[in-house]
């Protein structure tokens, strides 16, 4: 591999113009666009979206943290009738929402991707200028943990042995979800969840 | 691990140094964000220190303080050289997934078939489940767990002995902190003190790593993997005191002392020790004592056989209370000139030899006592009886 191989431009694939994102981020952000660039591999642009503080939770400055979007339509083959009839009552998931930012904190995903996906109206989506924390997650390995997460949440219902899962994405985007300081932990500004102080790693 | 030495940027052709630290760099020449994207870059965080000067200094005084400590030594140790270090870490985190085939285990109780009568016809209607036994057995039933979360391990990148440091005792001191780590910005770190050299390859660590995190049968897959350096602050303390010098190393971070030698409270020791040979005199009196009392009053000398009462007393003395007496004033000898430091580690505080013993002036009555053991042992027995005694 060359030198110039290594050296990629931080440039907007759209407007050309310089992208964000800190030291230490795997995703960069154009603002004016509306764009998160992937640099995994080679630079891939998403839509940026924002999630919108819902009303009482939290006062403060928020920390916008990414996370990956991912919709998509799930599908299961069961073994039989008994397990088709148990999964079929479950309430269906929404979009998985997979953390996009470093932590030093395990299971993180426990805590966010199943509730958000469990309270999808919740989550309101726009446009938003704030700054995000540095975006590291690879977004080609979420068809999988989409598919996992899925079948995760089936067995909640009953016994996954000898059941197929399948997980078609449909639509990928990087959201920045609003996180604020509470007194010794962060609460997210969406449904309140409490992530340990140092979950989120500025 | 080794990247390239040079490169060069895509917008104006200069030739740029690799970052150190950071993905993101700008061009030394045109100004132009760069990204870095080679293979084998690292991300470094650093746990950024805890204690202030202050704190510090009060953590070592009251540390030189410690109870198995020379009383003076607060007071008479001089601090000669301090060196804040910055120690490497790997510190993996992913995620990892999959399903796992569990099995379940279940005990059933079934109810066997009717016993035949005598007469060859089944019982009916109520009696007949009278004479039913249940059958107990445990059925394997298929069931499996789906397994879809983060992982974390943290790994020492260079080799930790040269700071007589536990590698387990770090870790897990390093790992309840963990939440506090930062950026690490190189050039701040070089010059605050001495950034450790990684000296173990990534990749063995992942090969150890990522069997841990993968399932034996290999159903659990390793999704994400981002392997980082966590750079951890120690700083190591080097006292004089009595014409030796002591080192301790705090780690910063979790402000804990995690290694050291310090110099251990004598008087302790030589107390222990004449506390022990007055113990022992005072307990070989009361035996010989005893004994005379008992052979004088004895009925060998009422019959003149004075003799061979002495002897007898002077064998018993000879082979219960001389190695007795040897064994104590050894150990007392070793309580009281063997040189004993004071080593502090993540288990705590532990008193511990610090080189050989000084020659022993009790050698030739150790080499007597050896002799005894020989004699008593090796068949010396059957000799005293044959002469008798």
């Amino acid at each position: 591999m060359t030198g110039e191989a290594l050296l990629i431009p931080l440039v907007c694939p759209r407007c050309g113009g310089e992208l964000e994102g800190g030291e230490k981020a795997l995703v960069f952000l154009c603002h004016p666009c509306r764009l998160a660039v992937s640099m995994h591999r080679s630079p891939r642009p998403f839509p940026l979206l924002y999630a919108t503080p819902a009303a009482g939770k939290g006062s403060g400055e928020p920390v916008y943290a990414p996370f990956w979007r991912l919709e998509g339509k799930a599908s299961w083959r069961a073994p039989d009738e008994e397990r088709r009839r148990a999964y079929d009552r479950l309430t269906p998931l929404g979009p998985l929402f997979f953390p996009a930012f470093w932590s030093p904190r395990a299971a993180l995903y426990d805590n966010l991707t199943l509730r958000y996906a469990l309270a999808p109206a919740s989550i309101l989506l726009g446009p938003g200028e704030a700054p995000v924390l540095d975006g590291v997650l690879d977004p080609a390995d979420l068809p999988e943990m989409a598919r996992l997460t899925w079948l995760a949440y089936l067995d909640r219902a009953s016994d996954v042995s000898g059941v197929e899962c399948l997980f078609e994405p449909t639509g990928l985007a990087y959201v920045a979800v609003p996180f604020v300081r509470e007194a010794d932990h962060w609460a997210d500004g969406v449904l309140g969840i409490h992530v340990p102080e140092g979950g989120l790693v500025r | 691990m080794s990247g390239p030495r040079a490169l060069s940027c895509p917008e104006c052709g200069g030739t740029v140094a690799p970052p150190l630290a950071a993905r993101k760099m700008i061009c030394e020449f045109c100004g132009k964000p760069l990204f870095y994207r080679e293979a084998g870059f690292l991300p470094r965080y650093l746990l950024p220190p805890s204690m202030s000067e202050q704190e510090l200094q009060a953590a070592a005084r009251t540390l030189l303080r410690g109870r198995w400590l020379p009383s003076d030594l607060s007071r008479r140790a001089l601090l000669v050289r301090r060196q804040r270090s910055y120690l490497p870490f790997y510190l993996l985190t992913g995620k990892r997934g999959g399903v796992l085939a569990t099995g379940r285990e279940r005990v059933v109780q079934e109810l066997s078939p009717s016993l035949p009568r005598q007469d060859g016809a089944a019982l009916r209607g109520p009696l007949q489940h009278s004479f039913e036994r249940p059958k107990t057995e445990v059925r394997l039933e298929e069931d499996s767990r789906v397994i879809l979360g983060d992982f974390r391990y943290l790994y020492p990148a260079a080799a930790l002995s040269n700071w007589d440091l536990l590698d387990v005792d770090l870790r897990d001191a390093v790992k309840e902190i963990l939440d506090r780590a930062v950026p690490a910005d190189m050039e701040e770190l070089a010059g605050q003190g001495e950034v450790v050299d990684v000296d173990i390859p990534l990749e063995r660590i992942l090969d150890i790593g990522v069997k841990a995190v993968q399932s034996a049968a290999g159903e659990l897959k390793v999704m994400q993997l981002q392997p980082a350096l966590l750079y951890v602050p120690v700083q190591t303390l080097t006292f004089r005191y009595g014409g030796q010098f002591y080192t301790v190393t705090v780690e910063e971070a979790g402000a804990r002392w995690v290694s050291g030698r310090l110099p251990f409270r004598r008087d302790y020791a030589v107390l222990a020790g004449l506390l022990m040979t007055a113990g022992l005199g005072l307990f070989a009196g009361q035996f010989l004592s005893a004994i005379a009392g008992a052979v004088s009053e004895g009925p060998e000398l009422a019959q003149g056989q004075g003799r061979w009462a002495v002897v007898r007393l002077l064998a018993v003395v000879g082979v219960l209370l001389f190695p007795l007496i040897a064994l104590g004033l050894n150990a007392a000898w070793l309580m009281i000139r063997a040189p004993l430091v004071v080593r502090l580690g993540g288990g705590g505080v532990r008193v511990d030899a610090a080189g050989p013993v000084p020659k022993s002036p009790m050698a030739p009555v150790n080499a007597l006592l050896r002799f005894f053991v020989g004699a008593l042992l090796g068949g010396a027995a059957k000799e005293l009886e044959r002469w008798g005694l």
